[in-house]
């Protein structure tokens, strides 16, 4: 840890810190393990130059799985990691990311645990047949550990439902690093056309509070192409 | 010592309880709708009337939402052993007790007052947080000071009847008296107890990666980060962004190259270069006081993140107390025992 890693440390615990009070505001029967920003989150050393990388330790959230049920019974496990533009913080305090992964497995609990969803988000620069940001569905069934170490869950083999789902659909998306899988797992879980105006302000507090973060989107000209800006069909998103 | 002065005109009432005092008449007798801190001792059986305790004064108190204090220097195995947001223990020293209960009275006062002369904290805000934080003049705190806010119901099952939308509407002092009380108690017993948005001194010397005795350097270094609304007057304590500012400042003099492993490390090397002397560290026999950071809210400890030095997220410890985890030999000895 240095001067910058430290600072940009401060800025991830206090984010945490905002997904926590918009998920207590958002619905009473939500949770997430563990509370503690300074444990989850974790420099990883022997960075290239100019690179400051971070990795997000699993947490796991509670949640029911629409946002009008009341019953939480859906475990979301997140892990992942975030890379930070060094150059650009120490010039200007930007904090931009230079890359990210993030995994995500979904577990529904009624009688047994079972494995209903798991997805990589990932970035890639320039790999042929790649798009820019996009998500490939895949088990983590071995995610389900930190749900029935942190609930305190009957300690079974989930059933995994998605066990052999086709691996190599890479599905373009948005930069799904873990800061925005929250707010997607926030809107499909704890919003709905019923919710109230509290609810309705505490997501909209977060999403205002995650320009914390700038995306990956200036490493790529393509994208920023006023052909693109006003298209964002799939000719933008793969290098030629 | 006089603990207040001529001007606050505070009216004391104390009830010593003797035989044949009818109690619970007697005790609504000294009690109203201004009354801003009780404070009682445990065994009120002294002069022979028997069945009277402490507990029983708390329960009339937290039925009526007054703020109460314990204070019981014989008796202190009977009070409550488990952190209670609506109830908190006087310290029986001699010296501290007197300008505890003060601290205490007038800050609840000036809770009481900001609420009275801002009537926009009461009516427009929605939620203790909120208003604390408006209270505070510090609105960009408000959702740390929520992650503290949890439960009120069960920690207080009066409060329920007090809110109850049945119940009759509320006069507006009788609603400025229950969110003195509320907006108090989450000050005091919760927020400023444990280190987050805003830290005491032994959180921030942890936070520094420093010993406490070196609180003279501490207070005059981030005096711009001293926080001085309700209850101050328990600290001194500091505004956690603030010091955070200022920390950078110090952290910027550091050569760019300098790595260390742990945000206590970095700040203590900090401070070492602005003063060019070593500090104190805090006492460990784990890491001999290398890394620090955090602060241990139950054994008053420096403590860092090493797995045989301390614990995170725990039941005990309120969501939004960043710097707060707990010691591993207090955790290993006493989480079988209280449910940690």
């Amino acid at each position: 840890m240095d001067r910058v890693s430290n600072k940009i440390l401060q800025h991830l615990v206090l984010q945490w810190e905002n997904v926590k009070t918009s998920l207590s505001r958002m619905h009473a029967a939500t949770e997430v393990k563990p509370h503690d920003g300074y444990a989850i989150f974790k420099e990883e050393p022997h960075q290239p130059d100019g690179v400051i990388a971070f990795g997000l330790a699993p947490v796991v959230f509670r949640l029911p799985e629409r946002a009008n049920h009341v019953h939480p019974s859906l475990f979301v496990v997140v892990q992942g990691r975030l890379c930070f533009d060094r150059v650009s913080y120490e010039a200007g305090e930007l904090l931009r990311t230079l890359g990210f992964s993030t995994q995500a497995g979904y577990f529904r609990l009624n009688n047994n645990l079972k494995h209903v969803y798991g997805a990589h988000f990932d970035f890639s620069r320039n790999d042929l047949g790649h798009p820019v940001f996009h998500a490939q569905m895949k088990s983590f069934k071995e995610l389900a550990r930190h749900a029935i170490e942190f609930y305190s869950l009957e300690n079974t083999e989930p059933d995994d439902c998605i066990a052999g789902i086709l691996k190599s659909v890479r599905l373009p998306c948005a930069q799904m690093d873990m800061f925005s899988l929250f707010l997607q797992i926030f809107a499909d879980h704890l919003l709905y056309q019923g919710s109230g105006e509290e609810e309705k302000i505490a997501f909209g507090e977060l999403l205002k509070k995650s320009c914390f973060l700038q995306g990956a989107g200036f490493q790529f000209e393509r994208l920023g192409t006023p052909q693109a800006r006003e298209c964002y069909r799939a000719l933008h998103w793969y290098p030629i | 010592m006089a603990i207040f002065s001529r001007e606050e005109q505070v009216d004391v009432r104390t009830w010593v309880p003797r035989k044949g005092d009818i109690p619970k008449s007697h005790f609504d007798s000294l009690v109203d709708d201004g009354t801003t801190l009780v404070i009682t001792d445990y065994d009120l059986t002294r002069q022979g009337l028997t069945g009277l305790f402490g507990s029983s004064v708390v329960s009339w108190c937290q039925l009526r939402a007054i703020p109460i204090g314990d204070f019981s220097r014989n008796n202190a195995s009977e009070l409550p052993t488990e952190p209670n947001l609506f109830e908190f223990r006087v310290p029986t020293k001699p010296d501290e007790t007197a300008s505890f209960v003060a601290a205490v009275y007038r800050g609840f006062r000036k809770i009481r007052v900001a609420l009275e002369q801002r009537p926009d904290l009461v009516d427009k805000k929605k939620s203790p947080a909120a208003i604390l934080a408006g209270l505070l003049n510090a609105p960009q705190e408000e959702s740390q000071f929520a992650l503290y806010t949890i439960r009120y119901g069960s920690v207080n099952a009066a409060l329920i009847d007090q809110v109850n939308p049945g119940a009759q509407k509320k006069s507006r002092p009788k609603k400025e008296a229950l969110l003195t009380y509320m907006v108090g108690h989450l000050l005091l017993n919760s927020i400023l107890r444990f280190s987050g948005p805003i830290v005491s001194m032994r959180g921030l010397a942890a936070y520094l990666g420093i010993d406490d005795s070196e609180r003279e350097t501490i207070e005059k270094e981030f005096r711009e980060a001293s926080y001085s609304g309700p209850f101050s007057e328990l600290g001194p304590y500091f505004w956690l962004a603030k010091v955070n500012d200022l920390v950078e400042g110090l952290v910027k003099a550091l050569p760019p190259g300098l790595e260390v492993e742990t945000h206590g490390e970095l700040h203590r090397r900090a401070l070492e270069r602005k003063y060019k002397r070593e500090f104190k560290r805090p006492t460990c026999d784990r890491c001999n006081g290398l890394n620090g950071g955090f602060f241990c809210p139950f054994t008053r400890r420096t403590v860092c993140q090493r797995s045989d030095c301390s614990v995170g997220s725990n039941s005990w410890i309120p969501p939004g107390a960043r710097l707060c985890r707990i010691e591993r030999d207090f955790y290993d000895e006493l989480a079988p025992i209280l449910g940690l």
